[in-house]
C-alpha cells in the first residue's frame, strides 16, 4: 500500500506540474517606464497579483491552456496578452499599457466660465472661497470682481466684464433672470449687490461665450444656484455694525422652511467712518424672507421663495450737471420678489425643470427737490427638458417668457414701456472620446416690443493635453435689446450683437490651477444716440436724442489665473491679472474711444491663512487697477485722459469660537488698509476751466460683527 | 499499475479542477485574511485586487459586491495619490450600486454606503462636507432602523468625529463614546465571511488614540 502512494505520487506530482505555468514579466508604459501597482490577472480565473514598485510580477496558473492575460492601472487603458503555451513551464509576457489620462479627469467644457461649486466636477473655486475673500465683504459681486476680466468700478453700479458697460451682464438665480440684481443706483456711488452669503451651492461666473441656455446679456452672465434641504434645523443671529439679522431654518425629513428677518441700520458704521460723501441719512431699512424646499426619495425637488425689503437712504452727491456742487439723494426702495422651481426626474438620466417668478421694485427719489419715481417688475416662465442621452452625449431643450415693464415719472413726463421676449433653445455636449468634447447650441429670441427675432449660435470644444492640461475654445453670437432708457422713450432699435471668440489653457495639478485665456469680442448695432452739440460726460443726462443701431466695437485681451493650496501648508492664495484693449463706438460718444470704466491692466492677489490652533482665518487681497479715462474738455482727443492707478489693501480676520452648543464667529475686515487716496477721474466745469475729482464714498473702512449659530458650525462655512 | 495510473489522473484531474473553480467562500476566505493582515498600502492594494478579480468570477453575489467596494474604499484612505481616490471611488460606488437593491433588510449595506461617502469626504473635506455628510447621516439612519447595534456604524461615526477638528463639533472627546459603544457590539459579531465582521481591531486602536489625546 505504502509503495502504491509513492507511486501515485510519484506519478501525479509530475503530472501536475505539466499543468502549471509560471507567468512573469514586466508592464510598462508607453516609453518603457515601469508601472507599479498594475493589476495582472489571468481573465476568466481569480488568479491575479500586483506589480511591484519595478512594475514586475509573477503569475502561478494552475492549468495548462491557452490564457489571455490583463493588465491595469487606474490612469491606463486596459491591456491584453494572448498566451498559447507550448511545452514550457515558464513565460515571460511584457504587456505595455497606454495612458489613459482622461480616466483621471474628463474633459470639461468651460471656457470663458469659472466655476464654484462644492460638487465633484472640477472647479477653481468653492462656495466657501466667495465668503472668505477680504475685500469682498460677503458679496458675491464683490469676490467675482477678484477674479480675471472683470473691472473694479467703485463709483458705478453693476458688473463689468471685458469691457462691456453694466447693462451687458446679467444675473441668473436657479435658470431665472434677476431683474435688479444691485440694490438701487446712487450717482457716483457703487452698489452692493443682492446676493448674500450662505444662499447658494454653486455659483457660476462666465465672461463670454457662455450657454444657449441664456441671452440677453452681451459680455457675461453671473449663474447661482440656490441650496437644497438646510444641513440641519437651526437659529443663526448676525450682529454687526449695520444691523441684525436673524435666521431659522426646520428641517423635516423630506422638507423645510426657512425664514429670516433683517434689520439694517448703517448709522453706527457711517458715524465711525470718515467719509468722503456726505451720508446725511446712512441707508436703514428692514425686510424678510420665507422659503420652503420640499423634496423626495426619488430626487425631485421643489423650491419656493419670497422676499420684501425696503430701504430709505441719503447722500449728498456731485451734482452730475454741475460738478462744482452737490445736490441731496433721496432714495426709498422697495423690493419684492417670488419664485418657484421644480425639477422632475423621469429617471436618473432625464429630467424635467419648470420655474416662474415675480419680481417688483420700486424707486422714490427726490433730487435736489425734484422728484422722481421708478417702477420695474418682470414676469417669468422657463421649462428645461434634457437628458444624458448615453455615455457620450448629453443634451437639453428649453422655452422661456419674459416679461419686463418699467415706468417713471419724472415732473410732469410719464414714460413707459413694456417688453415680452420669447426664447428657445437647444444645447448638446458630445464627448466623442472622453479626451475630446464638443458643445453646440442655439439659441431663437423674439422681441415682441421690437418686433424682431435673431437666431444666435454657440459652440465650444475642449481637448485633453496630457495628463492635467486641457485647451479649450468658443465662438457665440450674443443679442440684447437696447437699455431701458432708450426704450422707455419710446424708441424701437434692433437687437445690440456682440460675437465672442475665446481660447482658452488651463492646467490643474492637485491644488494647484493656472488657467490664460485670450478672446476677442466685435460688437455691432450698438446703440448711438444722434446728438447736436458738444460731448455730455453726465450719464443722468436727460434725453431726448432720437437713436440708432449704427455703433460698433471691439474688445481683445489676456485674462490670467493663477491658484496655488498646496505649496504652504493652511495658505491659499490666487492671482489674477486682466489686460484688454477696447474701443467702442455708442452711446453719444462723439469718436471710438476706450470707455471711462475699463483699465487696461487690472491685478488682483488674493491670499488666505487658516491658523488651526485658536480657529483664526486670515485674508489680505491686493487689487491693483491702471487709470482710467476721464473726459476732458481741454483735451482734444475723446477721454485721451488717464486717472491715477487704483490700489486698495484689504485685510480681513475671523475668530471662530465655542460656548457650550453655540457657535460663534467673529469677524473684522478692514478695506484700504494704507488709506490710499484713490481717484477715480475727474469732473469738468462747464467752461472746462476747473476740474473735480471724483473719490469713492470711503477711503479706509473698517466693518465689524458677529455671527451666532445654535448649532455645530460644518467646517465649510467658516 | 495501470490501475493506478488511472486513479492518479483522475486524482489530479480532480486536483486541478478544485484549484480552478475554487469555491467563491474559500477564495474569499483567503483574500479577507490577506486583506485584514496587510501591513502596507501595497499589500492592502493586492488583497483588494483579490477581491475585485473574485467579483469578476461571481458578478451576481451579494458578497463579492460587497468585498469588492468595501476594500476598495478602505484601500483609498492610504492611497497616497490624492488624483486616483476619486476613479477608486467610482469603482466601489458602481459594486455598491449593485447591491442597494439586492438586500434591503441588511443593515450592513448602509454602513457602507455612508463608508464611501466619508471616503469622498476625506478627499477634499472643506469642500465636501456638507454634502457626503448628509448622504452618509441618511445612511446611519437607515441602519438604526434596521439594526441599532451594529457596532461598524458607531465605529464609523466615531471617525468621523475624530476627524473632524474641535472648533466644529468633532474631537477625540466626542468621539470616544461612540467608539465605547461599538466595542461594547463587537464582541457579538458572527465571524463567518458572510457576515461582514471588520473593524474590532482598528476600534480599539482608535480607542487607545482618544485616550492618549485626552490624556495629554
Amino acid at each position: 500500500m505504502k509503495r502504491k502512494i509513492t507511486t501515485l505520487l510519484l506519478v501525479t506530482i509530475p503530472l501536475l506540474s505539466i499543468a502549471q505555468v509560471t507567468i512573469k514579466g514586466k508592464i510598462t508604459e508607453g516609453k518603457g517606464k515601469p508601472v507599479p501597482f498594475a493589476t495582472v490577472f489571468v481573465k476568466n480565473s481569480i488568479v491575479g497579483t500586483l506589480t511591484d514598485t519595478l512594475g514586475n510580477y509573477k503569475l502561478h496558473y494552475s492549468k495548462k491552456e491557452n490564457l489571455v492575460i490583463v493588465a491595469t492601472a487606474i490612469g491606463y487603458d486596459t491591456s491584453t496578452y494572448n498566451l498559447i503555451p507550448d511545452s514550457n513551464k515558464n513565460y515571460t509576457v511584457n504587456i505595455s499599457v497606454k495612458s489613459n489620462s482622461s480616466n483621471l479627469n474628463e474633459v470639461v467644457i468651460t471656457p470663458g466660465s469659472f466655476d464654484a461649486n462644492n460638487d465633484r466636477k472640477v472647479a477653481m473655486l468653492t462656495t466657501m472661497d466667495i465668503y472668505t475673500t477680504a475685500g469682498a465683504e460677503g458679496d458675491v459681486v464683490g469676490a467675482i470682481q477678484t477674479l480675471p476680466g472683470v473691472q473694479k468700478v467703485s463709483d458705478q453700479t453693476g458688473l463689468f466684464v471685458r469691457g462691456g458697460d453694466a447693462s451687458e451682464s446679467a444675473a441668473i438665480v436657479d435658470g431665472l433672470v434677476v431683474q435688479d440684481p444691485f440694490f438701487s443706483p446712487v450717482p457716483g456711488v457703487a452698489q452692493r449687490s443682492r446676493f448674500g452669503p450662505y444662499q447658494f451651492k454653486g455659483i457660476s461666473f462666465s465672461s463670454g461665450g457662455y450657454s444657449a441656455r441664456y441671452g440677453q446679456a452681451l459680455s457675461g452672465i453671473l449663474e447661482l444656484n440656490t441650496n437644497d434641504l438646510p444641513e440641519e434645523t437651526t437659529f443663526t443671529a448676525n450682529i454687526n455694525m449695520a444691523g441684525v439679522a436673524l435666521g431659522g431654518a426646520k428641517l423635516w425629513q423630506h422638507s423645510s422652511l426657512e425664514g429670516s428677518i433683517n434689520y439694517t441700520n448703517t448709522n453706527p458704521f457711517y458715524g465711525l467712518m470718515k467719509t468722503n460723501l456726505d451720508f446725511f441719512q446712512p441707508p436703514v431699512g428692514g425686510g424678510g424672507s420665507l422659503r420652503y424646499v420640499w423634496t423626495n426619495a426619488n430626487g425631485d425637488i421643489l423650491k419656493l421663495s419670497g422676499n420684501y425689503n425696503q430701504y430709505k437712504s441719503g447722500i449728498n452727491v456731485i451734482n452730475p450737471e454741475q460738478p462744482d456742487s452737490t445736490l441731496a439723494f433721496n432714495l426709498r426702495n422697495y423690493y419684492t420678489t417670488g419664485s418657484a422651481y421644480y425639477k422632475h426626474l423621469f429617471n436618473p438620466k432625464t429630467y424635467l425643470t419648470l420655474s416662474a417668478s415675480y419680481s417688483q421694485n420700486g424707486d422714490s427719489v427726490k433730487w435736489g427737490t425734484e422728484n422722481f419715481d421708478k417702477t420695474d417688475d418682470r414676469e417669468q416662465a422657463r421649462a428645461e427638458l434634457g437628458s444624458q442621452v448615453s455615455d457620450k452625449f448629453y443634451g437639453y431643450i428649453g422655452t422661456e417668457v419674459q416679461r419686463y415693464s418699467e415706468g417713471q415719472k419724472f415732473d410732469t413726463i410719464n414714460l413707459a414701456f413694456t417688453e415680452t421676449q420669447i426664447a428657445g433653445y437647444a444645447e448638446g455636449e458630445w464627448k466623442p472620446v472622453k479626451w475630446f468634447g464638443l458643445k453646440p447650441g442655439i439659441r431663437y429670441e423674439y422681441s415682441e416690443l421690437l418686433g424682431k427675432s435673431d437666431l444666435a449660435p454657440r459652440i465650444s470644444a475642449a481637448a485633453r493635453l496630457g495628463k492635467y492640461g486641457q485647451i479649450s475654445a468658443a465662438y457665440g453670437m450674443f443679442y440684447q435689446d437696447a437699455s431701458d432708457k432708450y426704450l422707455l422713450f419710446g424708441d424701437k432699435p434692433g437687437f445690440q450683437e456682440a460675437t465672442h471668440y475665446i481660447v482658452n489653457y488651463q492646467l490643474m495639478v492637485n491644488d494647484r490651477t493656472f488657467r490664460v485665456e485670450g478672446y476677442y469680442k466685435s460688437y455691432n448695432d450698438l446703440i448711438r444716440e444722434l446728438t447736436e452739440g458738444p460731448y455730455d460726460p453726465n450719464p443722468y443726462r436727460p434725453f431726448y436724442w432720437p437713436v440708432n443701431n449704427s455703433g460698433y466695437g471691439y474688445a481683445q485681451g489676456v485674462d490670467v489665473f493663477w491658484r496655488d493650496k498646496k505649496s504652504i501648508k493652511n495658505f491659499d492664495y490666487w492671482i489674477s491679472y486682466s489686460y484688454i484693449d477696447t474701443k467702442r463706438l455708442y452711446a453719444n460718444y462723439p469718436v471710438e474711444a476706450t470707455p471711462d470704466f475699463v483699465s487696461t491692466n487690472n491685478l488682483n492677489i488674493v491670499t488666505k491663512y487658516f491658523i488651526e490652533k485658536p480657529g483664526i482665518n486670515l485674508s489680505l487681497t491686493y487689487a491693483y487697477a491702471s487709470g482710467r479715462p476721464y473726459y476732458n474738455p481741454n483735451n482734444p482727443t475723446f477721454l485721451g485722459d488717464r486717472s491715477p492707478a487704483y490700489q486698495d489693501l484689504a485685510a480681513s480676520i475671523s475668530y471662530l469660537f465655542r460656548v457650550k452648543k453655540l457657535f460663534g464667529v467673529f469677524y473684522l475686515g478692514v478695506d484700504n488698509v494704507t488709506n490710499n487716496h484713490n481717484v477715480l477721474g475727474y469732473n469738468y466745469s462747464d467752461n472746462g476751466e476747473n476740474r473735480f475729482p471724483i473719490l469713492p464714498a470711503l477711503y479706509r473702512s473698517a466693518f465689524a460683527g458677529v455671527f451666532i449659530s445654535l448649532t455645530p458650525f460644518k467646517k465649510d462655512e467658516l | 499499475m495501470r490501475k493506478t495510473i488511472l486513479f492518479a489522473a483522475a486524482i489530479c484531474i480532480l486536483l486541478v479542477k478544485t484549484a480552478v473553480s475554487q469555491s467563491v467562500d474559500s477564495a474569499m476566505i483567503e483574500a479577507y485574511s490577506a486583506f485584514d493582515s496587510a501591513k502596507n498600502y501595497h499589500q492592502m492594494l493586492a488583497a483588494s485586487n483579490q477581491f475585485k478579480l473574485i467579483e469578476k468570477q461571481w458578478p451576481d453575489n451579494w458578497l463579492t459586491n460587497y468585498y469588492a467596494a468595501w476594500s476598495t474604499t478602505v484601500t483609498t484612505f492610504l492611497e497616497p495619490d490624492k488624483d486616483k481616490k476619486d476613479p477608486m471611488l467610482d469603482e466601489a460606488d458602481a459594486y455598491f450600486k449593485k447591491i442597494e437593491p439586492m438586500d434591503t433588510t441588511n443593515d450592513e449595506v448602509g454602513v457602507l454606503g455612508a463608508l464611501i461617502a466619508g471616503a469622498r469626504i476625506a478627499v477634499a473635506p472643506t469642500s465636501r462636507h456638507s454634502k457626503y455628510g448628509k448622504i452618509a447621516d441618511s445612511f446611519y439612519e437607515k441602519v438604526k432602523k434596521l439594526n441599532p447595534n451594529n457596532p461598524r456604524m458607531y465605529y464609523q461615526q466615531g471617525n468621523s468625529l475624530f476627524y473632524t477638528p474641535k472648533l466644529f463639533g468633532g474631537g477625540a472627546e466626542k468621539a470616544l463614546p461612540l467608539y465605547e459603544k461599538a466595542a461594547s457590539l463587537f464582541p457579538n459579531d458572527n465571524k463567518d465571511i458572510h457576515k461582514p465582521h471588520w473593524g474590532m481591531k482598528k476600534n480599539k486602536e482608535m480607542i487607545d488614540q482618544c485616550h492618549k489625546k485626552l490624556d495629554k
